[in-house]
């Protein structure tokens, strides 16, 4: 099957080639970024609306994967109100991403990828010897600091209306698309070298960042989900991160690394 | 390695597809100035060093915070603030070089700060059921949101003529001024904050005797040291507590503790005494007999300073070590020991805190305490009992309309003695029970898990759940705010301001200030009051609307420009530690200061008592000098308390005006065979720091402390898994066999035992507060967590 990779579309300098990857760009852009918003807040009248034409389900069906969850969503909402709708899917946001709880999957990468060590002298008033004892990360561990430093790096920071810290799932998928589109403009501006440059960066991150505890945090969304709508959303997250980390990562290993470059 | 399950043309397609439906908007934007540049946040940079004050407990010590780059990296003692050095000025200069002290509470306030269970976003609930293991089904709302709906609520009660069925109940240390400002101008009576669940019965004791709620041991300079129920160097509020205590020992003094179980203070004590629990009174009352029966009493003392003393002779005449013995279990050979030790050495400070202090007759068995310090001449003098210097930051409360509605909880009037702080129990029983003089109808908890801090739970929980609208601002989803219908984020005390002020023995105070932004972009506690306020409009006595253009920094700046420190709040701030210390430092017997006779004012003969022109008593002729005295009705210390003899307690009975024991209401019987007490270490506040990993490695669990002999009888081995049971709970627990805890006494460590908060507090450990009474000791109103009689068996 005849491939598009970025390495051919670079090497060609086709003007069709380079609209089509300005197009994927722009897309895989898209995609990111609204994943990324699924996380950051509770699906609202607008997306809702969205819904009744049935585009997205269609859209979303292609993923195998996703298939059962996009039925029995498509099922909700066809039998629930608009309200009642929003109320379910409010309810679980709050449960999966807001917490805490028994459902709560905390979509911090400093809480999936950061330890804390605590040597304890032992307490023998109740019984306790000496240990070691490895602790789940906090909030704004080394890699909350370490994924603001990206973005930084990249030339980008968080609006001010983002309540919260910088390595929310949420974010780090918005990041990705704000990157995709980037390269697309840049593809668009037939400005090779600048593409390539926002590639070695979604690469860096993707690989540092984002495809480091994706796949753990979306496990735990599809473990502990109720709701088909979140464990379509996560299995649409993994896919598109497996796919991207696939391409970038594996694939073009000639891509450079914008991170480590310093660029 | 993630592997791809799908192609990528396949994919391609799918994104294509959803691009066209889902369009989004960024959170992000492009700052192209420091793109490229590889300015890096991951700096070797140092960062700041900011002073604040702690408050992961009430102690208020002084801190300095590490930030870099907007992050808490490091927490440090501020030795520019007394409280973690020392409480006595000359003490505390001299040392401060040698550094200041911070508690494992204080050191593990970064993990509470960067808590990943911490409440984010304002939560409403979809579940109008509740109770106990209902989930409220919370569905997060916008900060406009929450606000516009708790104004809506709170507006409808207003209109309809039912303000005063707003309750409120507050933490005692912080934000608490802009809460009251917003009670009286929203019209309601019923305001309340935490200190009714700490030491109210001790202030009552301590203001009866001496005019001051809250006097203050000087151990560093004291001989002797005498603690009723009081663990100092374990249930630390003031970290410099452990210092003082040590260092007064090693300059020789000896340390006496009465408790029924062998504290961390205790161990460090030249000497436990293990009594009865609620007979402290009764201990005091025999050492008292005792001093006067071989005249050791600081007889000029008490005739210059004090009244009563003969009356307090003659009821003391029976009251023998032997007689005490009875009723403590202590040796009467012992309590004449300690007594001839007491009376002879100098100086000498006796003190009691929660320990007696949440029983029925605590207030009473707290004048007794108290009194053995007037009985030796042990006041306000260095290395006794002082009445610290409290001026500080000064509170301008607005002018409200009268409100005409009593208060729910009886304070002053049902139960003569309380505090300002209210009487929990009291509101609580009556929400339960709907036999209350109304019923109130929504509810505000600040910072307050009144579900685990309110003895009784089931009841708790019963009437929380019967408001018809309850509001809960916390860090966390404790207990309280799982019945709550709208939950607001809180924020540590690292992310917003407060003043403290009045804890070491002379005015000093201390700034807490935000060392990081609210990490969720929370609304801090006083602003989220201040929207509320201001979109309900609500207006002061000449019609101005109070919280328009309202600024709590402006607001602070203001108390503390009208107050001692008359400086600014940016002022403060560039103080070394951003603290105020008064250079006048601690001063002695301030009750000899001279006054002047005002205009208009008259001396009663008889009485000695100065009066101004209207009447109120000011100061007392001593000699030929007019001084200021203390702050009671006779300006004298008080051994006959004729105030309290014009009351009647919460039970409809005379209060009696000399220090009388009388039993504690709930005796060990066949069913309920071991008495039950509660006690706080170093490791946990309250019920507030149980998701805390340090802290929680620090101390896991509360197991049930069992006198060895005891679980003989009973047949429990250490460890073993047993059951708990009083008439109003039932739980499994842990048993601990010591020789450390009086053989008719179980006990534990207060806080755990959470369902809510988070995973790490979740499930560790048993609640105490489910075997609880809901009541509260009938004259000061102090929430009784000490008085339950539990039957203990093997699981």
């Amino acid at each position: 099957m005849a491939k598009t990779t970025y390495s051919q579309s670079v090497t060609n300098q086709n003007s069709v080639q380079l609209d089509s990857a300005a197009e994927e760009s722009f897309n895989r852009g898209a995609l990111y970024s609204f994943l990324g918003e699924t996380y950051c807040a509770r699906p609202d009248q607008k997306f809702l609306e969205s819904l009744k034409s049935g585009r997205f389900f269609e859209a979303l069906s292609a993923f195998e994967a996703a298939r059962p969850f996009v039925e029995d969503f498509q099922r909700r909402v066809e039998h629930l109100t608009e309200g009642d709708l929003e109320d379910e899917l409010g309810v679980e946001f709050t449960r999966l991403f807001v917490g805490p709880g028994a459902g709560y999957v905390p979509p911090y990468e400093s809480v999936f990828k950061d330890r804390w060590t605590i040597q304890f002298c032992g307490c023998p008033d109740a019984g306790l010897i000496p240990t070691t004892k490895v602790l789940d990360g906090l909030l704004w561990g080394d890699s909350t600091v370490a994924v603001e430093n990206s973005y930084h790096k990249a030339g980008f920071k968080l609006t001010e209306a983002w309540r919260g810290t910088p390595d929310h799932i949420g974010l780090e998928l918005q990041f990705m698309g704000e990157l995709c589109r980037r390269e697309g403009e840049a593809w668009q501006a037939r400005d090779v070298e600048a593409a390539r440059a926002w590639l070695g960066k979604e690469k860096a991150f993707l690989s540092e960042h984002l495809a480091s505890w994706v796949e753990r945090f979306c496990a735990k969304v599809l473990e502990r989900a109720c709701h088909p709508y979140y464990k379509l959303v996560a299995t649409v997250t993994l896919e598109l991160t497996r796919c991207d980390y696939d391409e970038l990562c594996c694939q073009n290993p000639e891509l450079e690394n914008a991170a480590e470059s310093g660029t | 390695m993630l592997m791809p399950t799908m192609n990528r043309r396949r994919f391609l397609q799918v994104s294509a597809a959803v691009a066209g439906v889902a369009a989004v908007g960024s959170r992000f934007i492009q700052v192209p100035e420091v793109g490229g540049t590889g300015a890096s946040l991951l700096s070797r940079e140092e960062g700041e060093w900011i002073p604040t004050c702690c408050n992961m407990c009430g102690g208020q010590t002084g801190i300095l915070c590490n930030v870099v780059n907007g992050r808490l990296v490091k927490i440090e003692p501020n030795p520019d603030n007394p409280i973690g050095v020392s409480n006595i000025s000359t003490d505390y200069w001299a040392h401060k070089h040698e550094g200041a002290a911070m508690c494992p509470k204080g050191n593990a306030g970064i993990m509470t700060l960067y808590d990943p269970d911490r409440l984010k976003k304002p939560l409403k609930r979809t579940n109008p059921q509740k109770g106990k293991g209902v989930d409220p089904m919370w569905k997060e709302i916008s900060w406009e949101e929450a606000i516009d709906e708790i104004a809506a609520k709170l507006g409808a009660l207003r209109s309809g003529g039912e303000a005063h069925k707003l309750i409120w109940f507050s933490e005692d240390h912080s934000f608490t001024h802009p809460q009251q400002d917003f009670c009286a101008l929203y019209g309601t009576p019923n305001y309340h904050n935490h200190s009714n669940l700490c030491d109210v019965s001790r202030k009552a004791s301590f203001k009866l005797v001496m005019g001051d709620e809250r006097p203050l041991a000087d151990p560093i300079q004291s001989r002797f040291i005498m603690l009723f129920g009081w663990n100092p160097l374990s249930a630390i509020k003031w970290s410099h507590l452990p210092r003082v205590f040590m260092r007064a020992i090693e300059n020789g003094a000896k340390l006496v503790v009465v408790d029924p179980y062998l504290s961390f203070t205790a161990s460090k004590a030249h000497e436990w005494v293990p009594i009865r629990p609620a007979t402290d009174g009764a201990l005091a009352l025999g050492m008292a007999n005792a001093i006067v029966e071989w005249n050791l009493q600081d007889q000029a003392f008490i005739d210059e300073w004090t009244v009563g003393f003969d009356k307090f002779k003659a009821f003391i005449k029976d009251k023998t070590p032997e007689w005490a013995e009875k009723i403590t279990g202590v040796p009467a050979d012992s309590i004449r020991r300690l007594a001839r030790e007491l009376a002879t050495t100098k100086p000498a400070v006796v003190d009691c805190w929660s320990g007696p202090g949440q029983h029925s007759n605590a207030v009473q068995g707290g004048r007794a305490v108290a009194l053995l310090n007037v009985l030796t001449g042990n006041i306000d003098k260095p290395g006794t009992l002082i009445n610290p210097d409290k001026r500080g930051s000064a509170y301008g409360a607005p002018k409200a309309q009268a409100i005409t509605q009593p208060r729910l909880d009886g304070h002053g009037t049902k139960y003569p003695f309380s505090h300002g702080s209210g009487v929990y129990t009291e509101v609580l029983d009556n929400l339960r029970t709907g036999q209350g003089p109304y019923q109130p109808k929504m509810g505000m908890v600040v910072f307050q898990n009144l579900v685990l801090s309110v003895p009784g739970t089931d009841n708790v929980i019963e009437a929380l759940s019967k408001l018809e609208y309850l509001v809960v601002v916390d860090t966390h989803l404790s207990e309280t705010a799982l019945l709550a219908d709208i939950a607001i984020p809180g924020t540590t005390y690292l992310e917003r301001y407060d003043l403290n002020s009045n804890w070491v023995t002379w005015s000093t105070l201390g700034l807490r200030q935000p060392v990081v932004k609210p990490i969720f972009g929370q609304m801090p506690e006083y602003d989220f009051v201040a929207a509320v306020g201001r979109k309900l409009g609500l207006k002061d006595a000449d019609g101005k609307t109070w919280f328009d253009n309202w600024d709590y920094e402006a607001y602070l700046s203001k108390e503390l420009e009208t107050g001692a420190p008359k400086i600014t709040l940016a002022q403060l701030k560039a103080l070394p530690g951003a603290t105020w210390i008064d250079k006048a430092g601690t001063a002695y017997e301030k009750f000899k200061n001279e006054i002047k006779l005002p205009d208009g004012g008259t001396v009663d003969a008889p009485t000695g008592l100065v009066k101004d022109k209207d009447g109120k008593a000011i100061g007392v002729k001593i000699g030929e000098k007019l001084v200021k005295g203390f702050n009671t009705p006779s300006r004298k210390l008080e051994f006959y308390s004729e105030q309290a003899a014009k009351k009647k307690d919460a039970n409809g009975r005379t209060i009696d005006a000399l220090p009388s024991y009388s039993p504690r209401d709930w005796f060990p019987d066949d069913k309920h065979p071991l008495y039950l007490v509660n006690w706080k270490e170093v490791t946990h506040t309250h019920s507030r720091t149980f998701n805390n990993p340090y802290l929680m490695e620090l101390q896991p669990l509360n197991r049930l402390a069992i006198n060895a002999s005891t679980a003989q009888k009973l047949g429990i081995g250490d460890g073993d898994k047993i059951i708990v049971e009083s008439p109003y709970g039932k739980s499994e627990a842990i048993a601990r066999l010591t020789e450390g805890i009086q053989p008719e006494v179980v006990g534990w460590q207060h806080g755990f035992g959470h369902w809510g908060f988070g995973k790490v507090a979740k499930g560790k450990g048993t609640a105490d507060g489910q075997f609880n009474k809901t009541i509260s000791d009938p004259i000061s109103g102090m929430a009784l967590h000490k008085e339950v009689c539990v039957k203990v068996y093997k699981a």
